[in-house]
């Protein structure tokens, strides 16, 4: 027992060690190119400067802040998405002619690039934070909609059919058949739809101002503004890295339990 | 016999599909009565209409051409005191294998949630997968899903059990088990048994009357009885001599029907 938490241990710090090793890796090619360019530093930024740069911002707060607020209008906006999107999808499943009205216009929509509402909603909303939570839900509801509909749609008769043998109707049957059977892939476009969450934050974040607080995509914004170059990378890696948390800790782990449960096949990782 | 005593009555079934613009003809003036406690096979080959034909009985499938008469009641809706195998498993793989079998006992009253647990181990038992109530269903092999199936079928202790192809997915030294299953289960609790089958010697080694379907659109060839004692294996000489016989029944009236067509 001790010998293999002992292996488990080495493994956990062989692999943290080969990571360190690749990022310094990359980090140095970075400040080789730098050298060998001889750009300024308006243009580019040495990693050493980017690095100093995430330093002090963490120092005296703004990243964490800036951070939280992002975060927050994420799981906001989000939330109102799966919130409608959801029901609505299970809706349009269920009833055709409202597939037949919604389906066209989900569709339509689902194809606008989320950042086209900017105008919109800066004319109704004018700078404030729910003019970006309007983007974000925007965004990802569409998306959704679309995805939970088929979802449901194209989940095997034969289930149904033997639930039916056995007494099941009705509300019974949407939450001990139909809803299960349906949740794997409703779970696949949920993901979809948090990615464009995520990606319409940052559209509108950059474009929409407010007096509601900065967030991340709005330090970028003046990063630009300021000719800072060290805090847009920065800001830049900051962005990848919730992205590839947000994916880590939130869906990695529930389709991991599908996996288990379900037991089909794991497309990734 | 007495009147009573029918269990199923299908009287002058027949069975159309409209399919755009073109209709097909699966069933054809299908009659026949059923038993409390026999034991039927439909014999049919790939394509007549069984799985329809038993889909009505089951009410899954609406009968507008003739009727079918179940329990002495037109049925409207499946009840539980017929519950169906189909040719698939089709269990819930968000269940596990306990929870799949409970699954059909929810509606039975009178029952606390303990109680179904322990009939449901009981059948799982009866079918010899006693030790993976917690197993989850992907876990499981082909010829496991079916014995759950027949553990969830069996479960609500119903009075008529539908079986459609349950076996046709398995191979032979696994289907010979579940056919001493079934015959144990048979002879024990004596329900009305259903049974759809292609296969020739499942049909006579498990059922008392064989029903032979033609080519679609499926018409009754044959009703045959099977006098052979129980148990019965599949490696019995009489076993074979029937099943040739059956087999014969089916091409020679098959070919029949053919050359009509052509
Ligand atoms: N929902 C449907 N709509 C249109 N045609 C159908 C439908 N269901 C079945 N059929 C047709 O009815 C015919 C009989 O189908 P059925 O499933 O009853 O055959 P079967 O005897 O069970 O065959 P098998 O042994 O291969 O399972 C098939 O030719 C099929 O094309
Ligand atoms: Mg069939």
């Amino acid at each position: 027992m001790k010998y293999r938490l002992l292996c488990l241990d080495l493994n956990v710090v062989k692999s943290l060690l080969k990571k360190i090793a690749y990022l310094f890796a990359v980090l140095c090619i970075w400040q080789f190119l730098y050298v060998l360019g001889g750009c300024s530093d308006l243009i580019f930024p040495t990693p050493i400067q980017v690095v100093s740069f995430l330093w002090h911002a963490c120092a005296d707060g703004t990243l964490m802040s800036a951070t939280w607020i992002t975060i927050k209008r994420l799981i906001l906006g989000y939330s109102v998405s799966v919130l409608i999107g959801i029901p609505m999808g299970i809706l349009c499943s269920r009833f055709y002619i409202l597939n037949a009205f919604v389906g066209k216009l989900v569709l339509g929509l689902q194809t606008l690039p989320s950042i086209c509402w900017v105008p919109l909603t800066l004319l109704w909303f004018g700078q404030t934070d729910r003019a970006i939570l309007f983007v974000v839900t925007m965004g990802s509801l569409w998306s959704l909609i679309a995805s939970t509909e088929s979802s449901v749609r194209q989940i095997p008769s034969l289930y149904i059919k033997a639930a039916h043998t056995m007494g099941s109707r009705g509300v019974d049957l949407w939450l001990t058949v139909i809803f299960p059977a349906a949740l794997p892939s409703i779970i696949t476009g949920m993901k979809q739809s948090w990615a464009f969450a995520w990606r319409s934050l940052m559209s509108a974040e950059i474009y929409v101002s407010t007096i509601g607080g900065l967030g991340i995509g709005q330090l970028l914004h003046y990063g630009r503004e300021m000719q800072a170059m060290d805090q847009v990378m920065g800001i830049i890696f900051v962005i990848i890295a919730i992205g590839l948390i947000a994916e880590k800790v939130l869906f990695a782990n529930v389709e991991r339990i599908l996996h288990k449960r379900w037991g089909f096949i794991k497309s990734s990782n | 016999m007495t009147e009573t005593d029918v269990k199923i009555c299908a009287s002058h079934v027949s069975k159309v599909f409209t399919g755009g613009c073109h209709f097909i003809k699966v069933l054809d003036d299908i009659s026949f009565s059923i038993q409390t406690g026999e034991f039927v096979a439909i014999l049919g080959p790939s394509g007549c209409g069984k799985s329809t034909l038993l889909n009505m009985v089951a009410d899954l499938e609406p009968c507008k051409e003739g009727n079918i008469i179940v329990n002495e009641y037109h049925t409207d809706q499946p009840e539980r005191h017929r519950m169906m195998m189909f040719q698939e498993a089709a269990l819930f793989p968000w269940y596990n294998v306990l929870s799949n079998v409970v699954y059909g006992l929810r509606f039975k009253k009178g029952l606390t949630n303990a109680e179904r647990k322990t009939i449901a181990s009981y059948y799982l038992r009866m079918v010899g997968l006693g030790h993976f109530e917690r197993a989850y269903i992907h876990e499981l092999s082909g010829g496991m899903k079916q014995r759950v199936a027949l553990a969830r079928a069996l479960a609500p202790n119903p009075q008529m059990l539908l079986m459609d192809e349950p076996f046709s997915a398995l191979d032979a030294l696994t289907c010979e088990h579940l056919y001493k299953d079934v015959q144990k289960i048979w002879n024990m609790q004596h329900k009305t048994i259903l049974l759809v089958t292609h296969n020739v010697r499942e049909a006579v080694v498990l059922a008392q009357r064989v029903i032979v379907l033609s080519q679609r659109p499926g018409k009754i060839l044959k009703d045959f009885p099977i006098q052979l004692p129980y148990p019965r294996s599949v490696h019995d000489v009489s076993v074979s001599a029937l099943a040739n016989e059956l087999t014969h029944v089916l091409h020679v009236k098959g070919d029949d029907d053919y050359a009509s067509c052509i």
